[in-house]
């Protein structure tokens, strides 16, 4: 016996959103091309349109985590205390900034003195990490990583003003090393990146691919 | 160039617009003659080795030995961006890890710091669990928001993973998408301790942080072949050969021009 198709779950699930995803796809795309001032008012308006949905998802991410840092309060885990400072940190902050909004002076300050040097202090990191993984990779005794640490010594030496002054063919080999077989190397891969983009593009507007339904 | 130069002429399209379609037309060929091809076709396509993508068909069955979670990250961008095919290819790598951890009690430990990731890698997700019969078991936290991006820096969300990868149970880290020099944040802490990790992506100032904290990276445009090489659909197939090929075409172009140019025919 053949299965019932549910017209209604079918409409739902997988006709409609692919009509809207491919409808709206191929109006953007055409807007791309495009010099007429009808089509570009529609474009504009299906982005203003996406930009507002989107803005409804950190509603959703919101309460994700509001959600996640409640249960694990309930269930009193070892992590309990970090989360009910999460969730008092989240609530200050929304009450500090509601009045005024995000340009307010209240979020501008939590912005410049909370917010920037804690993440300029975790960024500070990336010297250590770069320093350790730079290591790790010296120990991996392969050909490709020999190339590696060697473009990386290079560029390193070349960068360094106190090194410059020694001799100019130090930064002559950085820079020889930046523009010739790395922007090389960057191009091939851009140019693959691209075609990659395009591909993905066009599975979605021809709806073979569909990962908003089932 | 001047050919372009004429079209815009001809249509009152920009030299922009028409290097786009310069680009975008021809790839349309290869693209629809597989298509229309590959259900005739008695053979599969042969698909070269990527050994990331072979890891990643037996993460779960790691997962299930350990009985620790799969950390999947599908980057710092949503699907609202220019850099939405990056997170479509974290979330087919989602898709496939899903399916296989509906069957078991480990679901992944996903996390996401742009909002309009979060409902695409929760339907992901859902889906997975629907397919294989266990509806029921899909929760909400299975996806967790760490932080939105901060005048697009994601520091905080990587902050957040890194807490999470030093503290929490996980057997494997996952990490494919669009990210920024937040990546080595995230995956420098379990380089330094060993752990399994696999990740890429198509930023090519971010790769080298890639190739040396990653056990099995995938560089560059290796990311969109997720979907190919995970989940084996005709799509996907059709698309990989015709950038392939497409591939070929613009680089036999730019030799020609080099070749034209230096003779001083251009």
């Amino acid at each position: 016996m053949q299965p019932r198709i549910n017209l209604g779950v079918l409409l739902r699930r997988q006709l409609v959103p692919v009509a809207v995803a491919m409808g709206v796809g191929l109006v953007v795309l055409l807007g791309q091309f495009s010099t007429n001032e009808g089509l570009s008012g529609i474009v504009a308006l299906l982005i203003a349109w996406g930009a507002i949905v989107a803005a409804f998802a950190l509603l959703l991410g919101l309460a994700n985590l509001l959600l996640f840092h409640t249960r694990r309060i309930v269930k009193r885990d070892a992590q309990t205390p970090f989360s009910i400072l999460i969730l008092a940190t989240a609530l200050i902050v929304f009450l500090l900034v509601l009045p005024a909004g995000g340009s307010g002076s209240a979020a501008q300050w939590i912005l410049r003195s909370v917010y920037q040097p804690l993440e300029a202090s975790f960024l500070a990191l990336l010297v250590f990490f770069i320093g350790t993984a730079m290591y790790r990779a010296l120990r991996v005794r392969t050909w490709e990583m020999a190339l590696f640490a060697l473009a990386a010594f290079v560029v390193l030496v070349g960068s360094a003003p106190f090194l410059q002054v020694l001799s100019p063919l130090i930064p002559a080999a950085r820079d020889w090393v930046v523009n010739v077989p790395a922007l090389a190397g960057v191009r091939g891969i851009l140019l693959g990146v691209a075609l990659g983009i395009i591909a993905t593009g066009l599975r979605l507007l021809t709806g073979i691919d569909r990962p908003y339904s089932e | 160039m001047p050919f372009l130069s004429d079209l815009s002429a001809l249509s009152g399209i920009n030299s922009q617009q028409a290097l786009m379609l310069a680009v975008f037309l021809p790839f349309l060929i290869p693209f629809f003659y597989f298509l229309y091809r590959a259900p005739r076709s008695r053979t599969g396509p042969r698909l070269r080795a990527i050994p990331a993508y072979d890891s990643l068909k037996k993460l779960m069955a790691r997962a299930a030995e350990t009985g620790q979670a799969v950390h999947v990250s599908v980057g710092t961008a949503g699907v609202s961006s220019a850099q939405t095919a990056d997170t479509l290819a974290g979330l087919y790598t989602l898709e496939f890890l899903a399916d296989r951890a509906a069957n078991s009690d480990i679901p992944p430990l996903v996390t996401v710091t742009e909002p309009t990731a979060l409902p695409a890698a929760l339907d992901q997700l859902r889906r997975a669990y629907e397919r294989q019969g266990y509806p029921d078991e899909h929760r909400v936290e299975h996806a967790r928001f760490i932080a939105p991006p901060v005048n697009g820096s994601a520091v905080p969300y990587a902050a957040g993973v890194m807490d999470i990868l030093n503290h929490e149970p996980v057997t494997a880290n996952v990490m494919l998408g669009a990210f920024g020099d937040e990546f080595l944040l995230m995956a420098e802490p379990g380089a330094q301790r060993g752990a399994f990790q696999i990740g890429g992506t198509s930023n090519p100032s971010v790769l080298p942080f890639v190739y040396l904290t990653m056990t099995e990276p995938i560089l560059g445009e290796e990311i969109y072949a997720s979907g190919a090489y995970l989940l084996e659909r005709i799509g996907h197939y059709t698309s990989l050969i015709a950038q392939d090929i497409f591939r070929v075409f613009v680089v036999v172009v730019v030799i020609l021009v080099v070749i034209a140019r230096t003779l001083g025919f251009l």
